[in-house]
């Protein structure tokens, strides 16, 4: 998994790549948000465009990874989630927990 | 012509207790999804199913003890492609598992593996086998007209 970190108008974007799943994705993904919230980041998207696979384990990555930004008082948000992660937050009532966009651009422009 | 529920197919593995296998048997399940015609849109779900419950059986049913086993069947009938993931565990407690979605357990990292294999597979049964072992079975029915054609061709 290739992740990219960088900062776009303002707001800090982490794009995942491949799958999200125990022992494959999981721990990365919780060491760039703990490192970016380490460095005092307050707006974070993260860009789940191109992540094909995400099983529970993800899931509760992504949401330690909401849970541990609002101790921070910083933002996280969603953007371009695959129809797959879509299901799987609605099946989990996650989708009420985060806000997410269809676009990379509106998830930005969300906070201006 | 196979009598209804007779297996077309049955594969049964039996590796030591370790989350690498995962991979395995993931790769396992989409060559026989080739094979008996799982709904193409229903794949991704049974194959999440899969490995929750191997995630599941390593981590709690075998404690992460390398020395225990896990065994997978997968097995095709005319209607039906069935998994089952054995462990050596004792099982748990059904009635203990909470809801992810009430709100106390809502920012929970964890606790959403059964669930979900309960919301996406079509029947979920929990087993015990002679020996004690803990076994989660899980169906989901096969699109017929689908499945014929890909025994034929």
């Amino acid at each position: 998994m290739n992740n990219r970190i960088y900062e776009k108008d303002g707001v800090t974007v982490l794009e995942l790549k491949g799958t999200i799943t125990l022992g494959s994705g999981d721990v990365g993904m919780r060491d760039h948000i703990k490192e970016l919230l380490g460095q005092g980041k307050k707006r974070i998207v993260i860009d789940l465009g191109e992540v094909s696979f995400m099983d529970s384990t993800g899931l509760g990555e992504l949401v330690a990874a909401y849970t541990s930004a609002r101790h921070q008082q910083a933002s996280l948000k969603l953007a371009q989630l695959t129809k797959k992660i879509k299901d799987l937050l609605a099946i989990t009532q996650l989708a009420a927990v985060f806000e997410s966009y269809e676009t990379l651009d509106e998830a930005i422009a969300s906070f201006k | 012509m196979p009598e209804p529920g007779r297996a077309l197919m049955h594969a049964r593995f039996r590796v030591p207790s370790d989350l690498r296998y995962t991979d395995l048997f993931h790769l396992v399940l989409n060559q026989m999804a080739l094979e008996v015609q799982i709904p193409e849109e229903r794949l991704d779900w049974v194959t999440l199913s899969l490995r929750e419950a191997l995630n599941n059986a390593v981590l709690h049913g075998n404690k992460k003890d390398p020395s225990k086993f896990l065994e997978v069947e997968m097995e095709a009938t005319e209607e039906e492609f069935i998994i089952r993931v054995w462990d050596e565990g004792p099982g748990f407690n059904q009635k203990a598992l909470g809801d992810p979605r009430d709100p106390e357990n809502l920012f929970r990292p964890n606790g959403r593996g059964i669930f979900l294999i309960r919301q996406l597979m079509d029947h979920v049964e929990f087993l015990h086998d002679e020996a004690g072992h803990f076994g989660l079975e899980m169906r989901v029915t096969l699109s017929k007209q689908d499945n014929q054609e890909a025994m034929h061709e």
